[in-house]
């Protein structure tokens, strides 16, 4: 199957209007549902749409291939879980997809299998030669559009949202001093190598990180007068959450312990400022070779003894007598704070606000976050745990109960990222080097807009993940430009269509013209968008007829061609098809116009 | 496209939105009283990454002037040369950059408050914690679901039913100084605010299925569920915008924004503000946000004036360059008098530089305020000093005045609401520092 819609759709023109999933349930009755008029989809969309950025044709991420996955819902939700959670990897660990790999390996793409240090010697160390070319954020740069190619063509949709989560948990603001130039190992061997595999694993990693150390300031926290920004964040980000930070009015030694019986018993229950402050302490020294200070200029985390606050300490219950040799030290909070019960509940709570919703009942939360600690040293802990979140039934509001439907908004990101598969785009973006390039730039330009431009949030809490954030008109109306832009655009010399909506169109409907009335356009995009229809099909929907008008309504709003009057068969008065774009009709303007509108209804922007 | 449609728009979207769960909303549904000055409004300028302000409003003299040198031996403000401080008042002077703001204090129309902060319990060092206490206006906590601007707008009625813009946040995202306020315009560029990108074919200079694509989702978007109403109230940003024709706008004679530079962007947002503000569209609060302060490392030697080798520097002169024509603008227009502009840092920074010739997070900073109406030519509150003794922790400029204090001033005398305790919850107002003239008009026909 391949990532280009063409091959298939020219064969079996039929065959696709058929394969496409009739829908029979009601309308979404889902409490927590944001919309009063989309109406529920199959079971398979609603999982693409959450475990994937949504449905793409003739690919192994789509709706017809989810429903041979098993008989009933909940078998095919199990196989599909395990599928996308145990992708084709190479031999150094990274997920492989024949569409992306194909993709990245264009020319413009010079970074992506460079290790830490070659990043750390082209492009910090030499990124900005005198009378030489600047190159030091080419690895950002190259970044913020390989996470476009991946999420467009991968068939590995769950891992991309995860990469997405976890690029978020473990904020870094991208173009940050030293976080631009090693971007391509921060994401590839920090975040991506562990994201299926152990948390303390990964937050080491995330430690040991030039990024990071200098992100959060640690790289110059020494004693007595400690820099407590990363001990901060540490705590309150990435492992215990401020869902168990007890305020700043308790001591340390006020604070309950975890009752017997129950996980972590004997632990502190939460922590408090003098943990943070502690861990701070504990902190002091650790920082990375930046070739000043007496450290050596190659980017990994060194320490600096004179700089390192030797008393004893205790973080959230775990003590640690003075003189401990400092990795023993620092292994030993970040051991405590990362396997705590309470660092599993917020992680849990984080991915169930991702993949489930923003009210997840408690039961369901409770049994992953019982696997996360039940897995605090298996390699598969954080595998385990979302598959323990995403499966387990514990009735209406688990992650398989279809009237979630409808409960979350799709990011800017989600939102293009769903349109574009949806059209089957095909390009592919990247740093610009030559003229078919510079459609990529001119693509961030508009989707930067939205306010989600790829790591390019500045504090280290990450983009906010909760629907009210992103309903503001600004996050719409430019994920919405973007969206107009990109199927408007052509690229190379003879304007190759970035979304190669016409040649869809006719072959979906056939190129004889008599087949080409509003009606019948609008029915074959809303199946192609989407992936599945209602019922008995989308014909007679509120939708359909809303998008089959603006079909018919010419530039001056005015006048309306008839719903079912074929578009271009010769007679006079009539002799423009839909490919052509002249006055007074505009068809092939008002085509792309009428896909916009369908990728803008309230159906396509939840999920 | 009439007056009342966005306003009944957004009343009627309150109910509906009430009902549904997990949503913060943070709408009061007082009664609307006439307690709003018309036409006045307060621009709140943040500077984002903890703006150095010692080195902004500088001691040229008197007793810590040493101190001040030997704690900062590479950044310290000259007083002679080609970088010498700008003086403004008593022992103390202006950045060499700011040569706008220092015209502007000149004229009366800038003052600037010494040692703003938090009390001492609340001071932080997270950038990300202290622009919270900032931005929601309670020092000390993070989870307040409102903004300090959108608890004004909404606790005293505050908005008339025929304000069709009363909150613009100019740039791509709203400042959680604006949490809670739906009816918040966000606004980054008029030219095209729009979901037709404007390329393909055109017919009279416009996307030719502007019109139609607009009628399609007004269409779609009907409906009471929450993705419904904001699809709608975006909607309704777009028409408004194109019905105010905001892309299309000449700031007034001698307001000379910026078009090159680390301040374009917010010169070109400051223009939006002042545009809507001149459409009479009921603006009262307005945001800009301008980042790239936090110079831990090379702010920019005191004796360095080309501003491609100053970081710091450059950040100054941009700055001022945009405050100054935004006054200059407004003053134009003979509107001086109904703006008030307040400019202020999450935290200043340490007052020993560091090894790396740049500060680190500190906490006490000077606050700018700036109109027609300011009491300005003047310093206010207290310098703590820079003597050993006078530092905060032994490394800040002591923080004197807390924020809230000039931050409630503006909000009773400029805007006319003395709901403090609403605005402010927990925060005890001492009163004005005078840093407004004219008499405060408070609201009448109170509950």
């Amino acid at each position: 199957m391949g990532a280009d819609g063409l091959s298939g759709l020219g064969a079996a023109r039929r065959a696709v209007l058929s394969a496409a999933i009739g829908n029979v349930r009601p309308q979404g009755t889902g409490s927590d549902s944001l919309t009063s008029s989309a109406i529920t989809p199959p079971f398979s969309a609603y999982v693409l749409g959450r475990l994937g950025f949504g449905h793409r044709w003739f690919t192994d991420f789509s709706v017809q291939y989810f429903e041979s996955l098993g008989a009933t819902d909940d078998e095919r939700l199990t196989a599909f879980v395990d599928w996308q959670l145990n992708p084709t990897v190479d031999g150094n660990g990274d997920v492989t997809d024949p569409d992306v790999d194909a993709r990245l390996a264009n020319p413009a793409y010079v970074t992506l299998h460079k290790t830490f240090d070659q990043l750390w010697n082209d492009y910090e160390v030499n990124g900005a030669p005198s009378g030489g070319t600047y190159v030091r954020d080419y690895p950002i740069r190259e970044g913020e559009r390989a996470v476009f190619v991946r999420a467009l063509y991968t068939r590995w949709g769950l891992i991309e949202q995860l990469a997405d989560f976890w690029h978020n948990h473990f904020n870094i603001y991208g173009y940050d001093r030293y976080a631009a130039p090693t971007w391509t190992s921060w994401d590839r061997d920090v975040i991506r190598k562990n994201m299926l595999g152990n948390f303390r694993t990964m937050l080491q990693k995330t430690f040991e990180s030039p990024a990071m150390l200098y992100f959060l300031d640690n790289y110059i926290n020494r004693a007595p007068s400690f820099n407590e920004n990363y001990a901060r964040e540490v705590c309150e980000l990435h492992t215990l959450g401020a869902m168990n930070y007890l305020g700043p009015e308790l001591q340390q030694n006020q604070v309950p312990l975890i009752p017997a019986g129950e996980d972590g018993a004997g632990w502190p229950v939460g922590y408090v400022d003098a943990d943070v402050y502690e861990m701070a302490r504990a902190l002091t020294g650790w920082t990375f070779g930046n070739g000043q200070n007496g450290t050596a200029y190659d980017g990994h985390q060194t320490f600096i003894t004179g700089w390192h606050d030797i008393g004893q300490k205790t973080v959230v219950g775990a003590f640690v007598p003075a003189n401990t040799p400092p990795a023993t030290e620092i292994a030993t909070f970040l051991d405590r704070i990362a396997k705590h019960p309470g660092t599993g509940r917020h992680i849990v709570t984080k991915l169930a606000q991702r993949f489930i919703g923003e009210n997840t009942p408690q039961a369901v939360i409770d049994n992953a976050a019982h696997v996360f600690f039940q897995n605090v040293d298996a390699p598969d802990q954080l595998k385990q745990t979302l598959r323990a979140l995403l499966l387990f039934d514990a009735g209406p509001g688990s992650f398989r109960d279809i009237n979630n439907f409808g409960n979350k908004i799709k990011r800017p990101f989600e939102a293009v990222v769903s349109a574009l598969r949806g059209v089957a785009i095909d390009y592919t973006f990247r740093r610009n080097i030559d003229d078919e390039s510079t459609s990529s730039d001119r693509f961030m330009d508009r989707y930067r807009r939205t306010g989600e431009r790829p790591f390019d949030w500045r504090a280290p809490n990450g983009f906010p993940d909760v629907s009210d954030f992103w309903m503001g008109s600004t996050a719409f109306v430019h994920a919405w430009r973007t969206i107009d832009w990109t199927i408007d655009e052509g690229t190379g010399t003879d304007q190759t269509p970035l979304a190669p909506v016409l040649a869809l169109t006719l072959q979906g409907l056939g190129t004889d013209p008599h087949a080409h009335t509003p009606n019948a356009i609008a029915n074959m995009w809303l199946i192609f968008c989407f992936g599945w229809y209602p019922g008995a099909g989308w014909a007679g929907t509120d939708l359909h007829t809303k998008v089959r008008d603006f079909m018919c309504r010419n530039t001056d709003t005015l006048n309306m061609w008839p719903p079912d009057a074929p578009i271009g068969t010769g007679e006079s008065g009539n002799t423009q098809g839909i490919g052509t774009n002249s006055s007074p009709n505009y068809w092939y303007n008002r085509l792309r116009g009428m896909v916009n509108v369908i990728l803008f209804s309230p159906q396509f922007m939840v999920r | 496209m009439g007056n009342i449609t966005r306003r009944a728009f957004i009343r009627g979207s309150t109910i509906c939105l009430t009902t549904l769960g997990g949503l913060r909303l943070g709408l009061g549904m007082k009664k609307a009283r006439a307690s709003w000055i018309g036409n006045r409004f307060v621009v709140y300028v943040f500077l984002r990454g903890g703006m150095d302000g010692l080195n902004l409003v500088a001691p040229i003299s008197g007793p810590d002037r040493d101190p001040y040198v030997t704690k900062r031996p590479t950044i310290y403000l000259r007083t002679t040369g080609e970088t010498a401080a700008l003086p403004l008042s008593g022992d103390f002077g202006l950045h060499f950059a700011a040569t706008g703001l220092h015209g502007l204090y000149q004229q009366g129309k800038l003052a600037i408050v010494h040692g703003i902060g938090f009390p001492v319990d609340q001071i932080s060092r997270s950038h990300f914690d202290a622009q919270d206490y900032c931005d929601l206006g309670t020092p000390g906590n993070t989870r307040t679901g409102s903004g300090w601007l959108a608890r004004h707008l909404d606790s005293a009625g505050q908005v008339p039913d025929d304000a069709q813009i009363p909150a613009l946040a100019a740039g791509s995202a709203p400042p959680d100084s604006l949490l809670g306020r739906r009816d918040a315009m966000t606004l980054d560029d008029p030219n095209s605010f729009h979901p037709n990108a404007n390329s393909g074919t055109q017919v009279d200079g416009q996307p030719i299925y502007k019109r139609s694509t607009m009628i399609t989702i007004n269409q779609m978007y009907a409906g009471s569920g929450a993705v419904e109403l904001a699809g709608t109230g975006a909607a309704t940003t777009v028409d408004l915008v194109d019905s105010l024709d905001l892309a299309d706008y000449t700031p007034s004679p001698g307001a000379n924004y910026p078009t090159t530079g680390v301040a374009t962007t917010l010169a070109n947002q400051a223009k939006i503000i002042a545009n809507v503000a001149k459409h009479e569209v009921g603006l009262q609060v307005a945001t800009l946000d301008f980042g790239g302060w936090d110079t831990h490392e090379n702010q920019g030697a005191g004796d360095q004036p080309n501003l491609g080798n100053n970081q710091y520097a450059g950040r100054v002169d941009g700055l001022s360059q945009v405050l100054t024509a935004l006054y200059n603008d407004l003053a134009g227009s003979g509107m001086a008098d109904r703006m008030v502009v307040v400019v202020q840092s999450e935290f200043g920074r340490r007052v020993r530089e560091n090894d790396n010739r740049g500060t680190d997070h500190g906490s006490g900073n000077p606050m700018l305020v700036l109109g027609g109406r300011v009491v300005g030519g003047q310093l206010y509150g207290t310098f703590g000093g820079l003597q050993d003794g006078q530092l905060f922790q032994n490394e800040d400029v002591a923080s004197t005045t807390d924020t809230r204090r000039v931050l409630s001033e503006v909000v009773t005398n400029h805007l006319g609401n003395s709901d403090l305790a609403s605005v402010f919850p927990g925060y005890s107002y001492p009163g004005p520092l005078g840093v407004l003239g004219g008499d405060p008009i408070f609201a009448n026909g109170f509950d």
